[in-house]
């Protein structure tokens, strides 16, 4: 509970005030030779919500649980829904165009090898709420100036179900 | 303007919400921005996270970075980017970024025991001044300390080597890269007698098989595996082996997957050049003209205390760097023991998948890369492992050609460019050179501008010395910059915390975050990170990239740069200097270390005016010249003519990176072989020209077991390591939420049957324990990494799980590297 | 996969200090703000594949810290590919 309300803390004060605040500075939890909790497991988010993107070169992130998921030199399960030609009975979104090309910018007919691990840059996401809030804005954001920094992190964009993870972390 | 059903139905949904809450709609805006208004700026950059060196396109939009992507022109990645090279963008912007320096205060006044309090840089620079004045006085140079990193950007890593081996004349600096391929140099400086990879990323197009041994490309060279993996399933003939200690992602793609008992790496190594010999395939013509055969010792022990049992036994602590010359015979006589069904027996793997493996080597028809990482380097026998994969390059000549390579990665963004390159290590000059050779002292003396004698003739203090040092108070000043070693150390609890919170010393972190290391230290300096800053990296590939600041650094952050020339004011020479080395050159009386290593007239030669007016550079605006390239082109004249030519500075901003040897313009992709490499005499075909004989050599070295094995009490292997979704520590990329909600915790990763044993499974919390130290995580047995039985692996990206207090401080007697990967632990369930 | 999709609509009740919060809260859910007022009503629409996607997401936003109450007002399903019919 003790960590739950220096999180809090946190991330209401600047960085200066809430290390000063905390006994055994305490942003990233608490001070060296405490032998934390771990937290149970954070549970994969399995919604099928589309999360918008940072900017658009971001690699989506997999909006449902890949556990077990056979990708090995034999066999890439992800492309069973997201080939371009699954995609019209699966309505899953088909891998990216850019996905079609080699190192040299050839278009193949099919996804590139050097696409194949699909997890190097799309990555399932769970219910852990961050501890620390992240300041970044897009361009829309930017362009629209006067638009004050909204903290995007901690209550953005995981519907967290329960603070399980104990805001510590 | 189309409107669909959809758009209708959403406009009657909210219409009908806004009806009975009686608040008017707010129109939407549907202008799309043209013109300037939506044009944003791009700019390249190297990647801030791993050592493939991936470039980067910055976009940058009213000040603030808005959007990173791969770089379509960067010949490393072509446009790919990983998972958190996608995300750089984030970085900058965790909410706690730190803005201003942090004292430990109380009552007013700096306490030990205080809380962190705001305080100015002048200030900041007070205290610190004081306290190192106070050791410099009462120890002399060795009673002060600086531990820094393969982060550090060219020209700080070189300033902070100035400062400290010439201005504090004290070698007691080391940086993070010493946890990291410390190993790797000593293997290379051994075997070729210079440092870093003969061949480049091109082989990766090129060859028939690669080899990793203990390295798990997959998650930490993601770029360079999206390169293997192109050429694996592009030309199906080709080969994977993997070799590790456990299951991981990079088996996905293997054709030949082994696991193997901790430590036996050695002897596979030793079988495979047994095989080659044993079955006629030595390439005699090559062996002949371009290597000799030495004897390393042996029983070298394991880097730990003097007073410890183990050091005390071993025969040749001492002199573990030694060998002495042998004959080819000896050589196959020594590696005949290691027969397969020995080496078999010994690592588990069995005797198909050696044979198999050996034969990758052996075929004369198969040309192959070998990849290495942490799995050799953080071992007590690390060097050896290095020196031992050399040789069956070497036996074979599949060396320093298109397709053949021995290809030693790093882990950190620099830690050839700066590290290596820069010498930044407690025994190391620039240019491979070391503080122990009178020449090598007297060259860079020379360069620059100073009194022969002023470079300390013994090396400092490296990573894991400091850490006992500071502990046994004979270090009292330490000065921790761009890493996270309470986190990264190895047996924290016992050697690093105490040495950090010990009375006797003042311990200073700077960063851009406050990470367990600066919430241990007395004073927090805060950091301009990456694109805030003009810098440059040196990739695994001998690369060397540039990039130009982007952006302003929040609040009162300064970079190091700025922190290392600004402190420097604060000492006039004889404050540092004794007297006898001042009557030298008298016209150093009364100047700063400031004027006399960065105002030396040529540190300071290049005018503000031959920036890029296009973007802002703080730290030359600040000193009233072209402070990086002045730093650059000072440290630059130490390669230039000695095989570590870098191009002029001015080049690097225009290209994406050049491989040194940079000559006449040309970079060069791979060294010692004639055509490639202009440092190779015309006809000779091959020269290791690192050794004054132009050979290279090839070691005798046995398998020892590691310091410390499982047993009744502590029954499991623990192996740490990384994440693809977390670097350096995590203090960057858990700030990022989507990498964070990636994984956002460690996870103790064990076989199904050893959790079924002891009475766990997935999800259950244990504490893993060891003689120094324990945490509590949760159990892992289905996740991305599969041990095998009586081996647990925990990585240590997780401040939470601080997993570091329980690894043991052994090290390679040689490179002084720490091996993380091998401990005895016990695994007790947390009683709920 | 289904291929029918929803559309909700609901009136949420927040503290005024943490209006702004919520509303970029629940856009990056994503939700979309239709209107506010400055005593801290917001209205919302939101679009799910599932039923089940729209009653998590709601979960979601009256977990959101600030969030006092969130009310449904609106719902509706239809096939996905009639709802890209054009209508005008």
């Amino acid at each position: 509970m003790r960590r739950l309300l220096i999180t809090a803390l946190a991330a209401l004060l600047p960085a200066a005030a809430a290390l000063a605040a905390a006994e055994g500075p305490g942003l990233r939890g608490t001070s060296f030779p405490t032998v934390n909790e771990a937290p149970a497991i954070a549970k994969e988010t399995a919604d099928d919500v589309k999360r918008e993107r940072n900017y658009p070169d971001q690699p989506p992130v997999i909006p449902h649980n890949i556990r077990d998921y056979q990708l090995d030199l034999n066999v890439n399960k992800c492309l069973t829904c997201h080939s371009r030609e699954a995609t019209g009975e699966t309505q899953a979104p088909m891998v990216s165009a850019t996905h079609f090309q080699d190192r040299d910018g050839q278009t193949l007919g099919a996804v590139s090898p050097r696409r194949y691990f699909c997890t190097q840059c799309h990555v399932p996401q769970t219910d852990a709420r961050p501890p620390v809030d992240n300041m970044f804005r897009d361009v829309d954001s930017v362009m629209r100036q006067g638009a004050p920094a909204e903290p995007q992190g901690g209550h953005a964009a995981a519907p967290a179900k329960a603070p399980a993870k104990g805001g510590g972390r | 303007m189309n409107i669909t059903r959809r758009d209708y139905v959403k406009a009657n949904a909210a219409a009908a919400a806004a009806a009975a809450a009686g608040i008017p709609l707010t129109a939407k805006a549907t202008q799309l921005p043209t013109g300037e208004a939506a044009k944003m700026q791009w700019s390249k950059a190297a990647c801030r996270f791993c050592g493939t060196g991936c470039g980067v396109m910055v976009g940058v939009k009213d000040g603030r970075v808005v959007a990173t992507h791969g770089d379509q022109k960067a010949e490393v990645n072509r446009g790919l980017n990983c998972v958190k090279g996608y995300f750089l963008s984030k970085i900058l912007y965790g909410q706690d970024r730190l803005t201003q320096p942090l004292l430990r205060m109380k009552d007013g006044k700096y306490h030990k025991e205080g809380e962190f309090t705001p305080i100015s840089w002048d200030q900041a620079f007070d205290i610190m001044a004081e306290k190192w004045k106070a050791a410099l006085k009462e120890k002399g140079p060795t009673g002060i300390g600086m531990f820094g990193s393969g982060q550090w950007t060219i020209w700080e890593g070189y300033a902070a080597a100035k400062l400290y081996k010439a201005g504090f004349r004290s070698n007691n600096i080391d940086p993070n890269a010493r946890h990291c391929m410390a190993s790797a140099v000593a293997g290379f400086m051994r075997t070729f007698g210079i440092d870093e990879p003969m061949g480049c990323y091109d082989d990766i197009e090129q060859t028939d098989a690669f080899v990793l041994w203990g390295s798990n490309m997959a998650e930490m060279h993601p770029i360079l595996w999206t390169r293997i993996t192109d050429r694996r399933l592009s030309a199906p003939n080709t080969k994977v082996a993997v070799l590790s200690t456990y299951e991981h992602r990079s088996f996905d793609l293997a054709d030949i997957p082994m696991v193997f008992a901790p430590q036996t790496d050695l002897a596979i190594l030793n079988y495979i050049a047994n095989h080659i010999i044993q079955t006629g395939r030595v390439n005699k013509e090559f062996v002949g003209k371009h290597t000799t055969f030495v004897k390393g010792r042996d029983d070298i022990g394991y880097g730990l205390r003097p007073e410890h049992e183990l050091e005390k036994k071993a025969k040749n602590a001492a002199d573990a760097n030694k060998s002495d010359p042998i004959s080819f015979d000896e050589f196959a006589k020594f590696v005949s023991t290691y027969t397969l069904d020995y080496v078999h027996k010994l690592s588990g793997v069995p005797k198909n998948r050696l044979e198999a493996l050996a034969e990758l080597y052996a075929d004369p028809k198969v040309k192959v890369v070998s990849f290495w990482t942490m799995g050799f380097n953080q071992h007590t026998r690390g060097v050896w492992a290095n020196n031992l994969v050399y040789n069956i390059h070497l036996l074979t000549g599949k060396i320093s050609q298109p397709g053949n390579s021995p290809f030693s990665l790093t882990g950190q963004p620099s830690a050839c460019g700066t590290a290596r390159e820069v010498g930044t290590f407690s025994h190391r000059l620039p240019a491979d050179m070391v503080v122990t050779n009178p020449e090598h002292r007297a060259h860079t003396e020379e360069l620059w501008q100073l009194p022969a004698g002023t470079i300390p003739e013994k090396p400092g203090a490296w990573a894991v010395l400091q850490d006992r040092q500071l502990k046994d108070g004979k270090i009292n000043a330490y000065w921790i910059m761009v890493n996270n070693n309470l986190q990264a150390a190895p047996n924290t609890a016992q050697e690093t915390y105490p040495g950090y919170r010990n009375p006797a010393n003042f311990i200073v972190c700077s960063d851009a975050y406050p990470t367990v290391t600066a919430q241990a230290s007395d004073l927090i300096l805060p950091t301009a990170m990456w694109v805030e800053k003009e810098g440059a990296y040196g990739n695994a590939e001998r690369r060397t990239q540039m990039w130009h600041q982007l952006v302003d650094a929040p609040g009162e952050a300064k970079s190091d740069l700025w922190q290392l020339m600004e402190f420097s004011k604060r000492f006039r020479i004889e404050e540092v200097w004794p007297e006898d080395l001042i009557a030298k050159k008298p016209e150093v009386r009364g100047k700063t270390m400031y004027d006399v290593l960065f105002a030396n007239g040529t540190v300071n030669r290049y005018p503000v005016s031959d920036c890029d007016p296009a973007y802002a550079n703080d730290e030359s605006k600040h000193f009233g010249f072209y402070v990086h390239k002045g730093l650059f082109e000072e440290y630059a004249a130490f390669g230039r003519g000695h095989g570590h030519d870098l191009a002029p500075f001015d080049t690097y901003h225009q290209v994406r990176g050049l491989r040194w040897p940079v000559v006449e313009g040309k970079e060069t992709q791979w060294r010692f072989r004639e055509g490639y490499d202009p440092y190779v005499p015309k006809g000779e075909g091959v020269r290791f020209y690192g050794h004054k004989d132009g050979k290279a050599r090839i070691f005798a070295l046995p398998y020892e077991p590691a310091p410390e094995s499982p047993d009744k009490d502590f029954p499991f292997w623990l192996s740490t390591g990384r994440v693809l979704e977390h670097w350096h520590s995590g203090s960057m990329t858990m700030r990022v939420p989507e990498l964070y909600r990636a994984v956002p915790q460690a996870l103790c990763y064990m076989h199904p049957d050893d959790a079924k044993r002891i009475g766990v499974r997935r999800g259950s919390e244990v504490l893993v324990q060891s003689r120094r130290g324990e945490v509590r995580v949760r159990v892992e047995t289905r996740g991305r990494n599969r041990p095998p039985e009586g081996l647990v692996f925990v990585p240590w990206f997780d401040a939470e799980v601080l997993i570091n207090k329980v690894t043991l401080d052994a090290t390679d007697p040689i490179s002084k590297q720490a091996d993380f990967k091998k401990c005895a632990v016990r695994i007790v369930p947390v009683v709920a | 996969m289904t291929d029918s999709f929803h559309i909700a609509s609901l009136i949420v009740q927040a503290r005024p200090e943490r209006l702004a919060a919520v509303a970029a809260a629940i856009e990056a859910l994503p939700g979309d703000v239709a209107g506010s007022d400055p005593a801290g009503k917001l209205v919302v629409v939101l679009e799910a594949p599932t039923e089940r996607a729209v009653v998590d997401r709601i979960d979601a936003i009256q977990k959101l810290e600030g969030v006092l109450n969130a009310l449904l007002v609106y719902q509706h399903a239809e096939p996905a590919r009639s709802l890209q019919e054009v209508i005008q």
